[in-house]
Parts: structure tokens; C-alpha cells; sequence
């Protein structure tokens, strides 16, 4: 039961590029890949969006000889894992070694065209990326709306520390569609400009998309390990974050005991008024109100089900590098309570790491990263 | 399942309902008229179930059959987890919010596009604060339902667990199942026959 | 209750998927948020939509909102008296 594990790879393909070192670079000199669209596919109005440049696609396609046939979510998902295994010695068809698909909307784009709407299933486009892998198992997929990569991350380190398989390979994704667009614009919850987490002037999120891989191993070692994690429902509403953050706050509880020396916190941080609150509150409650938070929406937008992912490998890398990466966006404290937000690059060797992700639905979850000695 | 701590069952399987293995309903009509009938008959005023789309209906009223004998007020709250799966995620309601917004996106739909807002409702109802896990399978796996609750009891401090499937495809075409497990063995009276949609495979 | 107020009750109950209930159990002068029916912020968006497509009101502020729709009675008329 005790078993550690490692993450020993990992890929990002996000609107700040193709890779983790590629991201990560950008993320350092604190540069934001959100651009602004005009209004027409996604949109009326001119919205701020952080989407992955299709040359990078096309040409990763190219380059992985990746035949006809998949759709720009599935592509995004094989292209990222092919990188992720690349130089790792973890044979994906293995019988121990899980798939796990971490989406909250999958093909969603493709709902414009009927004759396309068997494609619409999530399972449906864990099966193509797992057949093209040829794996053994059946692939697994979790959709737990904005804690999705966590929520799939702490699944697929359940599986391991039961024995059931060696490795996971967790691939979070999902792309912007004009679906989910107007979904955030009937909701009022996106903003005119590029979102600023816990800004005072904070009003609204920008949408992203990304697809992120993780390979977990208790077999092989890696640099960073995940310890633990728990998920907490708000039992509060289903789409307005909970007044007293409760439901975070009990995510958290669960991940820490009473083990808090952590040293800093990659946050959910959306940047609507209310879910920056209600995370300040959690994080209150839990005596986390010194320690480093940051957010990292404002780099790449709010990629959804991929978010988890990103911003776990963002902290690792962090982790890497000892240096806690500047809330983009953020230039005033504006939050209910008072905590401690990174607004600038801040080096500082960094060994317990608290990653939480909070969502529709009163989902929340907290997973602690821990640096191997 | 014989190591399983089984408290209760039930299940909703187009106009067929069962608890704890037995027949309670044999209905012959479409959701939206079961629906209503069952919420009548088996269910405290709640408002917000009119407001819900079908999938959040058809796993609300499942769990309202499921813990009717149950007292959920005598346990600890933050300890009730949930792991729910189904096939055809929000696929009805998503078609449904496509439609609007051709004219004029509905926020009240849209917020029903993601499959655990099911869990969602349920923990609101009854102030279920535990972990939560939405997954989505092609078809109903038993060993999965089994192979969730292990890793689930075995790696959080759950008590009280309620897994199952709760799948909506259609007005004529949809099924639940969910289980509440007792981590416990000394809470454990389950009694009753194997649930049906579990007796039909094995 | 006037035509425009019974209107309401029936576009309100139409939008925001109360199918249980009719006007009759929607008093007009009881709170639509919090107590009385139990709306919330999704609601609120829906009824913001409601002025705008049924009325050809638009909310520039949807934090004057919280006024309008205290009340099916509020609602009303503030319909009344910015109904172009």
C-alpha cells in the first residue's frame, strides 16, 4: 500500500507551445500565450483566448506520421503522449500499464455535424487513442468538470498503490468550441480582457486548451512523487462556488493531515469574483494564509479538463527549477481573505507542493507533490 | 461482491423499479412522465428537481429510492463518497443546449453539459461532502463498479460510499444502478436479493 | 392579478423549468431568491434573458438585478415602466 509514485514524464501542448521545457521557458520569462480572437467562430465579440497554434499541430502530426483519420481532440491526445514516452522505458500495451483520459467535452466541436455525433463519446475517443497505442487494458476516463486531471491523476495513483498496474499514463484535454464558448458567455464569466486571478479588478476567465500527459511509475524513479490526495464536494450549488470554500477546505484536510509545511501552492485561481474568494477562504482555513500561491490561468487560459494536468507539471517543473512562477494577470490584492500571492518570480527550494482544482457540480480537490530526496 | 458491504440497492430501468432487488414499480411510461410519478410518490418537496435535466433526475430519484429507509442524518457527511459512471455522459442535454444556441445559449441548460453535476445534486440534497469520482465507460462493467469502490474505500477515509451507473440515452431508453456501500462490516444488513442489473451478468 | 403579472408567472415557470408548479402557486409578492421560490445566480440569468427576448429590455447591469426580481410583483413593474 505504500507504494511511491513517481512522475517520471511528462508533455504539454498549450497555447505557450509544444512541451514542457518549451512551456515552462515562457512561464519563466512570464509571458502569456492568450491572444485575442475576432468574433467568429467562437463568438460574436472579440474574446481573449488561449488556443494552440494549428502549425504546431500540423506539424507534430506530420512528424509522428500520425495517419487520417482522428479528430483535433483525439491528435492533440496522441500527440501528447507519443512525447511524453518518448525516452522513458514504459511499454504503453502492457498489461501493467493504464490509460487514463482525463476530458470534460472531448469532441464536442464536432456537435455541429450530425453525422458525427457517435463520435461525441468520451469513452469513443479514449478507445481511438488507446487503439491507436494498441494498449491491453481498457482505457479509463474521467469527467469531473474543472478537478478532471486531478480528480484522473489521484484514480490513476489509487490503481497503482493497489497493485493493479505498474504505470499510468494520464493524458488531460480539451480544446475550445464554439459549445462551450457561448456556455461561459450565457453564464457572464468571461472576461473582456486576460483574466487576473485574484486581482481586486478580477472579472471573469478566459478559456483555454491544452493537452497535457503525466506518466506515473512505482517501478521507475522520478524527481517528484505524488504523495497524496483527496476530492471534496461543496454540497452547496452546482455552479456558484461555496461561500465558506468547505468543500476545498475539506479536499485539503484530507491531502495534508496535519503534515503543513508546504511550500507553496499552485491554485485553481479562474479569476471570477467568487471562486478567487472562496479559494482564499479555504486556503485560510486551512493555515495556509503564508504560504506562496500562485495561479497560472493567465498563461494559458482555463484549458478545463486539461487543467489539472498543466498546472500539476507546471509545479513539478517549478519543483525542477526552485522558482515559484508570477501570477500573470494579478497586480492588486483583491481577495476576501488575506493571503499570500506570488506577483513576481520568486526562487525558493521547493519540496511540498499543494496543487488544488475546484469546479462545477461543488467538485474540489487538493493532491500534494513531493520532491524525492 | 460477497466482501462487499452492501446496505442497500436500487435501480431505475425504463419504468422498472427495483429496491434492494425487488420490484417496487412496473411502469410503462416515458421518463418524463416516471419521473414525475416517482418524485410524487417516493419524494420530499425539493424544487430544484424540476429545474434538473433528465440524467441529474434519473440519478436523483435512484438515490431517493436507494436511502429512503436510510437515515442520513445519523452519519458523518464529509465521509459520504460518491462514484458514479455512465456511457453517454450529458450527450441528450448537450444536444439539448446545442439547440439553443441557435436563438439564445441557455445558461440553465448549458450547466447541466457536465456528467457530475449529478453528483453534484445528490450532495446537495442530502449535504454529501466526501470525494467524488465521474467516470465514463462504453458499457456497464461490473468488475469496474467493483475495481471503484475498492480503490476508493481502500485510499480516502470514505464511510459511506454510493457507486453505481446512472446512464439517460432517451425517454425510452435509460437505466440506474447505485449501490450504497458500508465501509464498515459492522453496518452491513443487506438482506436483500443480488440487484437485477447485476444478477443478469456474472 | 393583472395579465402582465400572470404572463410572468407563466414565462417564469416556462424558462426556468418549474414544471411542477402553476401561477397560482407563485405569489407575486413573495421572494423569488433565497426563501420563497429558491432561485439562484442561474435563474438570475435566465430572467435577465427573459426581459430582454420578451420585452426588449436589456440589463446593462446585471447587478441591478437583485432589485428587479425580488419580487414577480418587482419584475412587473419594472417591465411596466421600461417596456419600449
Amino acid at each position: 500500500m505504500n507504494k511511491r509514485t513517481d512522475i517520471i514524464s511528462d508533455h504539454v501542448i498549450s497555447a505557450l507551445g509544444d512541451g514542457s521545457e518549451e512551456n515552462f521557458k515562457k512561464l519563466l520569462n512570464n509571458r502569456s500565450g492568450i491572444t485575442f480572437h475576432k468574433s467568429g467562430k467562437y463568438s460574436d465579440n472579440t474574446l481573449p483566448l488561449g488556443a494552440i497554434e494549428e502549425e504546431l499541430i500540423s506539424q507534430r502530426v506530420n512528424g509522428n506520421r500520425l495517419p487520417e483519420g482522428y479528430t483535433r481532440f483525439e491528435k492533440l491526445c496522441i500527440l501528447s503522449i507519443s512525447e511524453a514516452l518518448k525516452g522513458i522505458d514504459i511499454d504503453i500495451t502492457s498489461e501493467d500499464t493504464l490509460l487514463v483520459l482525463s476530458t470534460t467535452k472531448g469532441n464536442i466541436d464536432l456537435i455541429e455535424n450530425p453525422e458525427m455525433h457517435h463520435k461525441l463519446d468520451l469513452w469513443y475517443s479514449a478507445n481511438r487513442i488507446a487503439s491507436y497505442f494498441r494498449t491491453k487494458n481498457t482505457p479509463k476516463v474521467i469527467s469531473n468538470a474543472c478537478i478532471s486531471g486531478v480528480s484522473a491523476l489521484l484514480y490513476a495513483q489509487w490503481h497503482l498503490k493497489e497493485g493493479n498496474y505498474n504505470h499510468a499514463v494520464v493524458v488531460g484535454a480539451d480544446i475550445i468550441s464554439k459549445f462551450v464558448v457561448s456556455g461561459f458567455e450565457s453564464f457572464m464569466s468571461l472576461s473582456p480582457d486576460i483574466c487576473k486571478p485574484f486581482d481586486m479588478r478580477r472579472d471573469g476567465l478566459t478559456l483555454g486548451e491544452a493537452a497535457a500527459t503525466i506518466v506515473l511509475s512505482t517501478e521507475r524513479k522520478g524527481r517528484v512523487g505524488i504523495v497524496k490526495g483527496a476530492t471534496a464536494n461543496d454540497a452547496n450549488h452546482i455552479s456558484g462556488p461555496s461561500r465558506t470554500g468547505e468543500g476545498l477546505y475539506q479536499a485539503i484536510k484530507h491531502t495534508l493531515d496535519d503534515d503543513r509545511q508546504i511550500d507553496f501552492i499552485s491554485a485553481h485561481g479562474t479569476a471570477t469574483p467568487y471562486n478567487d474568494d472562496m479559494e482564499s477562504k479555504a486556503f485560510k482555513r486551512s493555515g495556509l494564509e503564508s504560504t506562496t500561491v500562485n495561479g497560472f490561468k493567465a498563461y494559458v487560459g482555463h484549458t478545463l479538463g486539461a487543467a489539472g494536468i498543466v498546472e500539476v507539471i507546471y509545479s513539478v517543473w517549478s519543483m525542477y527549477e526552485n522558482m515559484i512562477i508570477k501570477t500573470f494577470g494579478y497586480d492588486e490584492f483583491g481577495v476576501a481573505e488575506k493571503i499570500n500571492i506570488a506577483d513576481r518570480n520568486i526562487k525558493k527550494e521547493l519540496k511540498n507542493v499543494l496543487k488544488t482544482a475546484s469546479g462545477f457540480g461543488g467538485c474540489n480537490a487538493a493532491i500534494l507533490l513531493k520532491k524525492n530526496e | 461482491m460477497n466482501d462487499l458491504n452492501i446496505l442497500n440497492s436500487a435501480e431505475i430501468n425504463n419504468g422498472k423499479v427495483l429496491a434492494n432487488g425487488k420490484p417496487v414499480e412496473n411502469l410503462e411510461n416515458d421518463f418524463s412522465i416516471v419521473s414525475k410519478y416517482l418524485y410524487k410518490k417516493y419524494c420530499k418537496a425539493y424544487i430544484k428537481f424540476f429545474k434538473m435535466d433528465s440524467l441529474c433526475k434519473l440519478g436523483f430519484l435512484t438515490t431517493e429510492m436507494l436511502l429512503k429507509d436510510f437515515d442520513t442524518e445519523s452519519i458523518g457527511k464529509n465521509e459520504v463518497a460518491l462514484a458514479i459512471g455512465n456511457s453517454n455522459s450529458t450527450k441528450d442535454t448537450d444536444l439539448k443546449y446545442y439547440e439553443t444556441i441557435k436563438t439564445q445559449p441557455s445558461p440553465a441548460i448549458f450547466v447541466y453539459t457536465l456528467p457530475n453535476i449529478l453528483l453534484g445534486e445528490i450532495c446537495i440534497r442530502y449535504g454529501f461532502k466526501g470525494q467524488n469520482l465521474c467516470y465514463i465507460s462504453e458499457k456497464f462493467d461490473e468488475n469496474e463498479l467493483y475495481e471503484n469502490i475498492k480503490i476508493l474505500l481502500n485510499n480516502s477515509t470514505t464511510q459511506y460510499l454510493i457507486s453505481g451507473w446512472v446512464d439517460y440515452i432517451s425517454e425510452t431508453n435509460y437505466k440506474s444502478l447505485l449501490l450504497l456501500i458500508g465501509k464498515n462490516p459492522k453496518n452491513c444488513n443487506f438482506a436483500a436479493q443480488k440487484p437485477d442489473m447485476l444478477n443478469k451478468k456474472a | 392579478m393583472d395579465s402582465l403579472t400572470k404572463q410572468l408567472k407563466e414565462q417564469i415557470i416556462d424558462h426556468l423549468n418549474l414544471e411542477g408548479l402553476t401561477p397560482d402557486d407563485i405569489n407575486e409578492n413573495e421572494p423569488l431568491f433565497g426563501e420563497g421560490l429558491g432561485l439562484d445566480s442561474i435563474d438570475a440569468l435566465e430572467l435577465i434573458l427573459l426581459l430582454e427576448r420578451g420585452y426588449g429590455i436589456k440589463l446593462e447591469n446585471p447587478q441591478e438585478g437583485k432589485k428587479i426580481f425580488a419580487s414577480v410583483e418587482t419584475m412587473a413593474e419594472y417591465i411596466r415602466q421600461n417596456k419600449k
